[in-house]
């Protein structure tokens, strides 16, 4: 029983275990992205805009069998990492000499991390689009954060071609004061574990429009504007399609106009457009509606990601990077007491083992 | 800009191209020593050198953008790696082999544009720079330590002190290192411009698919079944891999690191 247990041991922290393991990852993934992307292009798109948890608890099932080599390598990967702790702690404990293999320990120590941080973040992480016109604020789904546009400026290359844009946002949590901040390219709006990130789609298009009701008056609806109705009701827009933008049976340009309570609440909805064949005017609980000019204004697509498990990561991170680079001191000879050249025989491998 | 770049680009082909022709001589020509062959290949280097300094001064950032500064950047490892171990382990035999490699990516280098361009905000950060220089880097490291694996299957004699494991483990070392390197540049570099240190899109994953097998390969190189012939293939084959991400994706898939 102990001899047993002892080969079973011998063979999880043996690094063959670990280099097979690799090598069955690398074939299921190298295999399983070629067929995706032959099966579909656009597929790491979509996979992208998933933390992995969600995209393999909704978007997995739904493909499977094509999805099977990501169940494969799930497997593979906790196997891997499984296999690659044990030999670290192996390693630990029966090979602790002084800062020779320090290196090695450290670039371990921190692939382990990292991996922690990636099940952490795709557990527990959220990844959203809001789209905001210059003075609207809306909540991030899935997050208790809202978001609010005070400005978007694009610059422009001297020949007057889009080069980046340059968003000030203001991020609200529950009662707290609000954070600034500015989003651009590779200089996201980082606050904790969220990111907000500058906008993939941006422009200049209708942003809200004036609309007049009946009984009452005429009121201006768009980005934190509503229009209180008697009755504690409220009127406030719900949706805004552009020129030739459609959803449904509505096209653009129009607005979902909707009616609220106290609370909240919404009572009634109605579409009013400019489209050829679309209302412009309709009942809204009892109210004559009726589309006015619309406003335009520049607005912006934002991604906000919050990914719980990035510290984890970027700690991990500084650890492999400070472990290569004393590795490679090692490599260089320039730590007393590492042999860079030293091939191991038969019965130090075994000894290594266990 | 261009200009001077052809003529340099074209200098350093040239003496290149007469390191081989020296380096064949010496083994025709009788009382002419091989090491000769060092001096056209250090004028090459020097070629590169300057070409690079001046697109550096030019474009006002590290030349590793496009196709034409990165094969420079790539080639220019690969022979300083061939001089120094002709140097320092006399590998004057394994010198013409990394000029030729040098000389195949400055010939594929001929295919991108030469102009000097301002970084696009994209790429305006020191993280791709990083990236890009530890990869090409990393990448003829990889390529030269196929090339010493392809010695000693054939059995050539890279080296006459018998260094060519020494060489062989010295490669792959260093160009793993610089590749992990790349690697968390890239990393970090992906985490604030497009929202995720992870992306699962096809050339970042075959990168960590490259990451991995060089892994293994480190982990196994020194045990005792794993030596010789075993090493020799797993170098080989992981160039051929690098071959594959670096050029297969780029020309059969629509991926986010386009070729040219």
């Amino acid at each position: 029983m102990r001899r047993a247990l002892e080969a079973l041991w011998r063979a999880a922290t043996s690094p063959v275990t670990f280099v097979v393991l690799s090598i069955m990852w690398c074939v299921d993934l190298g295999a399983g992205s070629v067929a995706a992307y032959f099966n579909d292009p656009q597929f790491w798109v979509k996979m992208d805009r998933y933390p992995f948890n969600l995209w393999m608890q909704q978007v997995a099932p739904r493909t499977f069998p094509e999805s099977l080599w990501v169940y494969i390598l799930v497997v593979l990967s906790y196997l891997m990492v499984a296999s690659l702790l044990l030999c670290t702690i192996n390693w630990f404990l029966r090979r602790r000499k002084g800062i020779k293999g320090l290196g090695e320990f450290l670039v371990h120590l921190g692939f382990l991390l990292i991996f922690a941080g990636f099940v952490i973040g795709s557990a527990l992480g959220v990844r959203a689009q809001v789209s905001l016109a210059i003075g609207e604020r809306r909540e991030v789904p899935g997050t208790a954060l809202s978001l609010q546009l005070d400005d978007l400026q694009v610059v422009r290359s001297a020949d007057g071609r889009p080069l980046d844009t340059l968003s000030s946002l203001r991020v609200y949590r529950d009662g707290q004061s609000p954070r600034r901040g500015t989003a651009r390219t590779n200089h996201p709006f980082i606050w904790g574990t969220t990111v907000i990130y500058p906008p993939e789609d941006y422009g200049y298009g209708i942003t809200g429009g004036i609309v007049g009701t009946d009984p009452g008056g005429a009121y201006l609806l768009g980005p934190g504007r509503s229009a209180p109705l008697k009755g504690d009701r409220v009127l406030a827009l719900g949706g805004i399609l552009q020129p030739g933008q459609r959803r449904g049976r509505a096209v653009g340009p129009g607005l979902l106009v909707v009616m609220r309570d106290r609370s909240g609440r919404v009572l009634d909805s109605a579409y009013l457009s400019r489209a050829p064949g679309m209302k412009e005017e309709d009942d809204l609980a009892g109210i004559k509606v009726t589309l006015g000019e619309l406003t335009e204004s520049t607005y912006g697509t934002y991604r906000v990601h919050r990914d719980q498990g990035v510290w984890i990561v970027i700690t991990g991170t500084v650890i492999l990077a400070l472990g290569t680079v004393w590795a490679l001191a090692g490599f260089l000879g320039l730590v007393p007491g590492m042999n860079r050249a030293d091939v191991r025989t038969r019965g130090q491998d075994r000894d290594e083992a266990g | 800009m261009e200009a001077t770049s052809s003529a340099l680009h074209m200098s350093s082909l040239a003496f290149y191209g007469l390191s081989l022709v020296v380096y064949s001589l010496s083994r025709a020509v009788r009382g002419l020593p091989q090491k000769v062959a060092v001096w056209p290949a250090l004028a090459g280097l020097f070629c590169q050198l300057v070409l690079l300094v001046l697109r550096w001064r030019a474009g006002n950032h590290l030349p590793v953008t496009g196709l034409f500064e990165t094969q420079h950047f790539l080639a220019l490892w690969v022979v300083m790696t061939g001089l120094y171990f002709s140097v320092r382990y006399w590998a004057y035999n394994f010198l013409p082999a990394a000029v030729g490699l040098a000389m195949a990516a400055l010939i594929f280098a001929s295919r991108g544009p030469k102009a000097v361009t301002p970084l696009t905000p994209a790429i305006d950060t020191p993280l791709f720079l990083i990236h890009i220089a530890t990869s090409f880097a990393a990448y003829g490291l990889f390529g030269i330590a196929a090339l010493v694996a392809l010695f000693r299957l054939i059995g050539i004699s890279g080296s006459p002190v018998n260094a060519e494991q020494r060489m062989l483990d010295e490669s792959i070392y260093l160009g793993y290192i610089l590749f992990t390197w790349a690697m968390i540049a890239g990393s970090l570099w992906a985490y604030l411009a497009w929202g995720s240190y992870w992306t699962w899109r096809i050339k970042g994953l075959w990168s960590w698919i490259l990451w991995f097998y060089y892994s293994g390969v480190l982990h196994v190189r020194k045990r005792s079944g794993w030596q010789a012939r075993p090493l020799d293939l797993l170098a080989i084959a992981g160039y051929a891999l690098v071959l594959f991400t670096y050029l297969g994706l780029g020309l059969l898939f629509k991926t986010s690191h386009p070729l040219l």
